[in-house]
């Protein structure tokens, strides 16, 4: 008789590169832009429960420093010349700025998921999808952002444009997240 | 194929998927990278832009084009001035108010605005100063009848008077002084009381 140490299956060496080591904040986002099957179905594994949620505060706040820099300048400077006081409602506006649609899209999409998910709804499951699927409107509002500041604003069209695009996309998620909520076991 | 060989392939995949995601999440970085450095380029130009905008403070250059009015039903007459500019306004007193024509208090106010600058008559310069739909302003001016001079904001001069909140209204003095900045309907309010003390010479 001899020990499982000596004999037995041959484990398949650890995967080396990402799998290994976990993907960070920013993989795990770019996985919810060119792999989102993966990433919604990362989000759904119980062990990481809240990582979508917190992700899409990340990416909130990296959209507001980066898409409100001027707002949160002017801010910055009413609060010390004139006193923090009328520095909030600035704040707050560039605050709303940067993550009023983002924060509307993953309610409606948590709930559709929800809705959709028929027997295997979890409300909080099926909010860390929505928040994957919101990933893809903050990255078209960073991209517009880019836009506006290469040719010196949106105008309508563009405004337009990038409204759609980011629902489209958003949308298209949302979208397998539904199927990913549906095939929960 | 056993379980370990099943795993392996999926092992693969997963990771070719996690490395487009990484490639991925570092373009995006990348992107927030340049958003920022075109803001605070932007910044670096402007930064004067940016001093909060209070009584006491010259007013910013600006030139508006006007936006003709057709009366309704009928065509648009050619407007008697191109552009409207701050330089062309010295000795009257000067009233902007931003706004967009999704802006319900907006549209409530033009009338308070369009009646007291009758009132007011050639000593003040009126200027509602529209945000978004050349066009449809103009629409609803012809509807409406406003006497008041209608511009579209270029640009620039949103930027520069700081709008952030609609209707946002700034009062002028003849000199070129900005002696009041408003915004909401009480903004509208307080910029009527603060003409009126002008003209009374206060």
């Amino acid at each position: 008789m001899t020990t499982g140490a000596a004999t037995g299956p041959t484990v398949a060496a650890p995967a080396r590169g990402p799998a290994a080591r976990g993907p960070g904040f920013l993989d795990r986002w770019g996985l919810a832009l060119v792999a989102p099957r993966r990433a919604l179905a990362r989000a759904d594994d119980t062990s990481g429960t809240g990582r979508a949620s917190g992700d899409l505060l990340r990416a909130i706040g990296l959209l507001l420093v980066v898409a409100q820099t001027r707002a949160l300048v002017a801010a910055g400077w009413v609060a010390v010349e004139v006193g923090p006081g009328m520095a909030v409602p600035r704040l707050l506006r560039a605050l709303s700025g940067a993550a009023m649609l983002t924060l509307v899209f993953v309610v409606v999409a948590a709930l559709a998921v929800t809705v959709a998910a028929g027997r295997r709804r979890g409300l909080s499951a099926d909010f860390e999808l929505a928040c994957v699927a919101a990933l893809a409107p903050v990255t078209v509002a960073l991209a517009a952002t880019v836009v506006a500041g290469a040719v010196g604003g949106p105008g309508p069209i563009g405004r337009g444009l990038a409204l759609a695009a980011a629902l489209g996309w958003g949308g298209a998620i949302a979208a397998l997240a539904v199927v990913q909520a549906r095939s929960r076991r | 194929m056993t379980d370990v060989a099943a795993g392996e392939v999926t092992a693969a995949g997963d990771g070719a998927a996690l490395r487009r995601g990484r490639q991925a999440g570092r373009a995006v970085l990348a992107l927030a990278a340049v958003a920022l450095a075109l803001n605070l380029a932007w910044i670096g130009r402007h930064l004067d832009w940016l001093r909060p905008l209070e009584a006491g403070q010259p007013a910013p250059a600006f030139a508006l084009p006007v936006v003709p009015i057709a009366p309704a039903g009928g065509a648009a007459a050619p407007a008697t001035v191109a552009q409207v500019r701050d330089v062309d306004l010295r000795g009257k007193v000067v009233v902007l108010e931003f706004w967009a024509t999704w802006c319900e208090p907006c549209l409530l106010s033009l009338p308070h605005l369009d009646a007291a600058a009758r009132r007011w008559g050639d000593r003040v310069a009126a200027i509602a100063v529209n945000l978004d739909d050349r066009a449809a302003a103009a629409a609803i001016f012809a509807r409406a009848g406003y006497r008041l001079t209608l511009a579209a904001d270029d640009g620039e001069a949103s930027v520069r008077y700081q709008v952030d909140m609609l209707p946002h209204v700034v009062v002028i003095d003849a000199s070129g002084v900005v002696r009041l900045v408003g915004q909401g309907g009480a903004g509208v309010r307080d910029a009527e009381a603060a003409v009126g003390r002008l003209l009374a010479g206060e």
